[in-house]
């Protein structure tokens, strides 16, 4: 096998200076000097001829280890971070920034990055400042933000909380690596536009063209199905309904939703081709078609996946213009490392992983996969092949990063891949025509929208299958170590080694196997349980004697969807449960978080008390109301004061009632629960964070109370994680 | 000028989108669909209350008219009719006529 790609190496050993600059979190201090000298000396020794491939690795390694060391530690006198650690006692009561991007909307809500200029204090204000914060408004806003406006804002810049409960988004940890410190939550009446349009032109003018290009959808489109096609044209997953994005997710068929390859190769073709119709010479149609996907990449985002495919495409343009063959690997190397080179935080960005390995598997792979698929249609292995071969590299990083799996993904991209390409080029034929006739685009338009909902039925009709998605979880470090081996090999029959019948190949097959079973087979955890730290509802995960999962969800206002979907239901598939035994409500009014759950996981009970069933805001149709009715999907209780402590008794096998003295319903956990000293001490944790107590005979009484999750064993009455924990003595 | 095999797919998908696109708008009552969809859930648009990017969603009203309307509500206060929509710079008598079913000046959810 030869592989004599110098610059694919390169780039390499670029990315391991750049990941081990990050994780050994050196101050560019001491790492610029170290690295100049090793520079320095891999550049003589390169000269001389010693050994200069190491030494020129060595070199690489170095410049990737600077430059990160630098994006990282690096802050001038004036950046926001600088200033704020120097002057610690001020309060910023608000401040001026300039809009950084083109504002999304989503949720309610806008989002965009903002460079600070200016901070307002008690007693005085500090202008001239720099760097980057993300700042969240309401959407019903009633002016419009753009790129480049200049925004006056009364309101406090806060740190990003830190994850409360295990596996949650590090969403401080994912802003960091973008160098953005802090964050601003805005509502509509503190913020005004105080100069409109300042900002670079060029993106000044493509975010205009992203504008009048989104207008089109919405004009042309039904709103529903034009939120999905902003989706996927634009990469604004935010516009995207919930339900549909949850389809996508479980169906393995969400990287539609990032611009990515796929989009920029369809609009290269489609312009291409127009410019063929106009007799343009091949050469600058190339330069027009370099031009336009510049656009494109800035439209929607610049993200890691839509950038790699921009970069490749002007290496395949440049090679095309000036008549040589291009090389794919070279052309990943140089988008890999360019895109590096200026923001070496995307190393860590879940968008980067994901399009570089996905890219890097289908050409790896792909002679291979399509020999083995010979028999099938072309056009049919083509597609199975691209599937096959984007996710044999991503499965370990989905798992580590999403903890999910989905079994039905090939079926599912057979399926909405093409449907996804042809809603692509419609659009692209909408938009053409819309600059100039609304009407004639409507036409496109209409396509779109059937197609659109076609593919929507699909995903969803898919997502319902059983065990389409499962929850895994994160993989040991050896086991990705071999996973990666054994497939880098497998195409490979010359790197087998053949000693005393030892075939690599197959030994690392069967360790991989073996590793893989121990993995999914080791998720036992008896007698736990959870208490998550939520902000608008109460969860407890109970992991019973015989391992039975039992997740009890309370009292949820408002917005208590996104705790279950970005704590309770993340904590679910970090912990690789994919069948919940029971599944309990009390008072909970949420029936999306519901419909998510049920989703997700095999639910195989559902209790739920007359609070969450009340009529105009049920969780189930309203016939269930009041109704008993065992052994099918709902079992329901009455509401009183019996009704919490019965379903605690059933669901607790050690549970023991203490006798109370209210009448108010109580949340009773006891097994033998030592709590110092407190005899016949409870708990309360679905409530932890709300005011609900209780009290025993004694007048005693414990409230569970922790700033992060709670993790407890049953058996040994043991707390992990708790920060507060108190007696009192005052009831409800 | 020869097309690519490439090409000559994205040229065909082209033509039968536009075909087919056609057979929709004609059969399955499109051109409302776009029109009131939107809008069927919520009622009329109250145009003293709604923010720009639901008033940028009406038909041939852009964001530029829809600041605007914002805009004229600020200064001058609340819309007592819809009529008073022609008094805002851009909004022709065919286009206000196109939106007018789409207006109120109060709330009217379903």
């Amino acid at each position: 096998m030869s592989f004599n790609r110098p610059f694919f190496f390169i780039t390499l050993a670029f990315i391991f200076g750049i990941a081990a600059a990050a994780l050994s979190a050196v101050n560019y201090f001491i790492a610029l000097p170290v690295c100049a000298a090793l520079i320095t000396a891999g550049s003589i020794a390169g000269f001389r001829k010693k050994a200069e491939k190491t030494m020129f690795l060595l070199v690489f390694f170095a410049v990737g280890f600077a430059v990160s060391s630098f994006y990282y530690s690096y802050n001038p006198p004036n950046n926001i971070k600088t200033f704020l650690i120097k002057n610690p006692e001020l309060v910023v009561k608000g401040y001026e920034a300039e809009v950084a991007d083109s504002p999304e909307r989503g949720d309610g809500k806008i989002y965009f990055n903002a460079r600070i200029n200016k901070v307002y204090y008690s007693g005085g204000e500090a202008a001239g400042l720099s760097g980057l914060i993300r700042v969240t408004l309401e959407e019903k806003t009633p002016f419009a933000i753009r790129y480049g406006d200049t925004i006056k804002v009364r309101g406090p810049l806060n740190k990003p909380k830190p994850p409360k409960n295990i596996g949650e988004f590090d969403y401080g940890e994912y802003l960091k690596n973008k160098r953005i410190e802090y964050i601003s939550y805005v509502k509509t009446p503190a913020v005004e536009v105080i100069k409109e349009t300042g900002g670079n032109i060029v993106l000044g003018t493509s975010y205009a063209i992203k504008d009048k290009l989104v207008s089109i959808i919405y004009s042309v489109i039904p709103q529903e199905q034009a939120r999905i096609m902003d989706g996927l044209l634009l990469g604004n997953q935010r516009a995207l309904p919930r339900e549909v994005f949850e389809g996508f997710r479980i169906t393995g068929t969400a990287h539609i939703l990032a611009v990515s390859g796929m989009n920029v190769a369809l609009i290269a073709l489609f312009i291409f081709m127009l410019l063929k119709l106009a007799r343009v010479k091949r050469k600058l149609s190339a330069l027009i078609v370099m031009g336009c996907v510049f656009v494109f990449a800035v439209i929607t985002g610049a993200q890691a996946s839509v950038v790699r495919a921009a970069i490749m495409a002007f290496v395949v343009l440049t090679a095309y213009i000036i008549e040589r063959k291009p090389d794919i690997y070279n052309a990943l190397a140089i988008a890999a490392f360019l895109i590096l080179f200026f923001k070496p935080g995307d190393l860590f960005d879940a968008g980067f992983q994901l399009s570089f390995l996905a890219t890097f598997g289908i050409v790896y792979f792909n002679a291979a996969a399509q020999q083995t698929l010979k028999p099938l249609p072309a056009w049919l292995a083509s597609l199975i092949s691209t599937t096959l071969t984007a996710q044999i590299l991503l499965t370990p990083v989905l798992v580590n990063i999403f903890h999910q799996c989905s079994l039905i993904s090939i079926v599912a991209n057979i399926f909405i891949v093409p449907i996804s390409g042809l809603i692509t080029i419609t659009g692209f034929a909408m938009w053409l025509v819309g600059i100039f006739s609304l009407k004639a685009a409507a036409v496109f338009g209409a396509t779109a929208w059937a197609l659109i909902n076609i593919m929507v039925w699909i995903s969803d009709g898919l997502s319902k299958v059983p065990f389409a998605s499962v929850s895994v979880r994160t993989l040991p470090l050896y086991t990705t170590m071999v996973y990666y081996m054994f497939f880098l090999i497998l195409p490979y029959k010359d790197i087998e080694i053949r000693k005393k019948n030892f075939s690599l190949r197959l030994t690392l097959g069967g360790l991989l196997v073996l590793l893989i079973m121990l993995h999914i087979g080791n998720t036992s955890e008896k007698n736990k349980m959870y208490a998550f730290s939520l902000k608008n509802s109460g969860a407890v995960l109970i992991s019973d004697g015989e391992d039975r999962k039992i997740l009890i969800l309370g009292k949820s206002t408002g917005r208590a969807f996104y705790d279950v979907k970005n704590s309770v239901a993340v904590f679910l598939r970090h912990k690789g449960i994919n069948v919940l035994e029971t599944l309990v409500l009390e008072n909970w009014r949420d029936k999306e978080s519901i419909d998510l759950l049920k989703r997700s996981f095999q639910i195989k009970k559902i209790i739920a008390d007359a609070g969450s069933l009340a009529p105009k805001k049920a969780v189930f149709t309203g016939e269930r109301y009041n109704e008993k009715n065992r052994g099918t999907e709902i079992d329901i209780y009455e509401s009183g004061a019996g009704v919490s402590t019965n379903m605690y008794e059933v669901l607790f096998s050690c549970g023991k009632r203490v006798a109370r003295k209210t009448t108010a319903p109580a949340y009773y956990y006891t097994c033998g629960y030592e709590c110092e000293g407190i005899e016949n001490c409870f708990v309360n944790p679905v409530f932890e964070g709300f005011s609900r107590r209780g009290k025993n005979e004694n007048g005693a009484g414990l409230k569970l109370s922790t700033t992060g999750m709670a993790e407890v064993d049953l058996k040994k009455g043991e707390i992990k994680n708790f920060k507060a924990v108190y007696a009192y003595e005052d009831g409800y | 000028m020869a097309f690519t095999k490439e090409e000559k797919n994205v040229l065909f998908i082209i033509i039968f989108a536009a075909i087919a696109g056609m057979f929709i708008t004609l059969f399955f009552s499109y051109n409302a669909r776009i029109s009131l969809k939107q809008f069927e859930k919520n009622g009329k648009i109250n145009i003293n209350t709604a923010p720009m990017e639901t008033l940028d969603t009406l038909p041939g009203i852009g964001e530029t008219i829809a600041s605007r309307i914002v805009e004229r509500r600020e200064i001058k206060g609340n819309f007592k009719s819809v009529y008073e929509l022609v008094e805002v710079k851009g909004m022709t008598k065919k286009r206000f006529e196109k939106i007018k079913p789409l207006l109120s000046v109060e709330d009217t959810e379903k």
